[in-house]
């Protein structure tokens, strides 16, 4: 073999990570599924994401039936702010989790719960039904799915299962990155107007809270398995993450963050959608909120989204630096996680800069030529350590990594 | 339709590795190229769900990631393959998980990076991908003679990085 073969066939061997091959698998089959059906159903999407899990939730519901008549089935339709409602969450799906098979499969069918909360979301929303208090109860029992998740996984890494641990915080992040993949689809094509603005702030705020924090859990069942694999394994993971994660900072400082990080004076609905509301405070929530999005509301929400990048930015920054702490002093377990979390950050801010991006672009086409001049760029709040300049009738944030 | 389903969901098992290892060797970002590898696949279902026909599964599929790259280069003009060389990337496990693979995956796609930008794409797509130079010439648009010559011109310029390195 000559020494160029042996070049390609080193090339060869790079490829996808078993983890990632699955991510994109099941959003793929999701997405052809969902493309297959004629009338598609609400709750569909759902099903299709745990199909594996789906004979289980209705042999539950059989047996509820069963057992209390046909209240707890009308209580499936229910949607908060129902009577019925509470049968639903506190009996049905209590039911359904006891009835599982295993943690994973316990882990699955309260992450089928906690997606079908978006869905009673979207529900209500198409109903004309979803306010504060409807929006508040779901989001109240969405955060305590999560938290039931999370303790399914976290007994999974307590007894040393962690592959089961990382399957099961990945279903529950792929989930919801597929949700937010329809959001974008449901913004690009202009499917939701109005009604749907409250549906989309409380899916879009949903997706970035609990796929964060999930993935915190998926990457400390990744330190664990490590930790179990020996020292050498853990040193060259560690590097590995630390070379990763540096070369996606790297990538904002050295090409082109600059164009990606410009934000426009004015903007779509997406960028309030995905802009977090600081502490304290709920401008990006009231913003949204308002359907005409105009003036200082909009400036106030572009403002916010450009702020929680560079937070996100920064953030990663320290991740970074307490990950290299960390590996000089060969706790390369530690250190691996933070430069896991610092990737995940990075790619966290690249979200919301390309979520901006795309605004600007669509506001630019948008535009045509109309004066946007009720939204001046003087009035944006300043970023984050980062005074915004106006350069060319757009404000440019500029991101310093401190690398 | 659910056969064509099936079949689009094992060409993704097929092909996605091949695809993913182009698209990362081009854009040199992991998470850029595991978009792209989606959007690629999302798009590819959407030409076959609207009745359209392709011939063969994985021309089609190098054609459309092959589309997609050159959308994002001239979206961002920001991906460079020198960020590659001088700061290195993450190549991912091969499917065995020997480490040593990747490691040398790491190095191939480093050394390669130093190619002429004429010679990189002719040579991962002939020779790492092992696509036929018709097959080529249909994604890139150029002649089958010119990309044979070219990739003749490239092994020589390899060999010579190569030698820099002994």
């Amino acid at each position: 073999m000559t020494r160029e073969e042996n070049i390609f066939n080193a090339a060869k061997s790079a490829g996808l990570r078993d983890a990632e091959r699955a991510r994109i698998r099941t959003r793929l089959e999701a997405f052809v599924n969902e493309h297959l059906a004629i009338v598609p159903s609400p709750y569909g999407n759902l099903f299709l994401i745990f199909m594996h899990r789906s004979v289980m939730i209705p042999l539950s519901l059989l047996l509820i039936v069963a057992l209390s008549g046909g209240t707890a089935f009308a209580a499936e339709k229910a949607l908060p702010g129902d009577t019925l409602y509470s049968i639903k969450i506190n009996i049905n799906e209590r039911v359904e989790t006891a009835l599982a098979a295993s943690d994973l499969d316990r882990a699955a069918v309260v992450a089928h719960h906690a997606l079908t909360r978006i869905a009673e979301v979207r529900l209500l929303a198409a109903k004309g039904r979803l306010d504060d208090v409807t929006a508040s109860k779901a989001d109240a029992t969405l955060a305590k799915n999560v938290t039931e998740h999370a303790a399914v996984v976290e007994k999974l890494t307590a007894e040393g299962d962690f592959a089961a641990a990382g399957d099961a915080t990945l279903a529950l992040e792929t989930a919801f990155d597929t949700e937010y993949q329809k959001l974008v689809a449901e913004e690009k094509t202009q499917k939701s107007q109005e009604k749907g603005e409250a549906a989309l702030s409380f899916i879009a705020k949903a997706v970035r809270t609990y796929s964060n924090a999930t993935s915190d859990q998926r990457i400390v069942a990744e330190s664990r398995q490590l930790a179990v694999e020996g020292k050498d394994r853990e040193r060259i993971a560690a590097e590995r993450a630390r070379d990763n994660a540096e070369s996606g900072l790297l990538a904002f400082s050295s090409t082109g963050s600059a164009a990606k990080a410009s934000i426009p004076p004015e903007s779509s609905r997406m960028m309030t959608l995905f802009a977090l509301p600081a502490e304290g405070k709920d401008s990006s929530a009231s913003a949204s909120q308002d359907t005409s999005l105009k003036g200082d509301a909009m400036v106030s929400a572009t403002g916010t989204v450009s702020a929680d990048a560079q937070a996100r930015l920064e953030e990663a920054r320290q991740f970074l630096v307490e990950g290299k702490a960390r590996l000089d002093a060969e706790a390369y377990t530690d250190a691996f996680v933070f430069f896991k979390k610092a990737a995940r950050a990075t790619a966290d801010a690249r979200l919301l800069l390309r979520v901006a991006n795309e605004s600007q672009q669509e506001s630019q086409k948008g535009d045509s030529g109309t004066s946007t001049s009720s939204s001046s760029p003087q009035s944006v709040p300043p970023s984050k350590g980062d005074a915004p300049t106006r350069i060319d009738g757009s404000v440019k944030g500029t991101i310093d990594l401190g690398l | 339709m659910s056969g064509q389903r099936d079949e689009f969901i094992r060409a993704y098992d097929e092909h996605s590795d091949a695809l993913f290892r182009y698209c990362l060797f081009r854009v040199s970002d992991r998470e850029m190229a595991l978009d792209l590898v989606q959007e690629c696949f999302m798009r590819a279902w959407n030409y076959l769900s609207r009745g359209k026909e392709v011939g063969a599964m994985k021309p089609f599929l190098f054609k459309t990631m092959h589309n997609l790259i050159v959308d994002e280069y001239r979206r961002k003009k920001s991906l460079s393959l020198d960020v590659l060389a001088e700061s290195g990337f993450d190549p991912g496990e091969d499917q065995s998980g020997e480490l040593m693979s990747a490691i040398d995956a790491e190095r191939a796609f480093a050394l390669l990076a130093k190619l002429p930008e004429e010679y990189r794409e002719v040579l991962f797509l002939r020779y790492v991908e092992e696509l036929p130079f018709e097959e080529i010439a249909q994604m890139t648009g150029e002649s089958k003679n010119a990309l044979a010559v070219r990739a003749h011109r490239g092994i020589e310029k390899l060999r010579g990085l190569i030698e820099e390195k002994v």
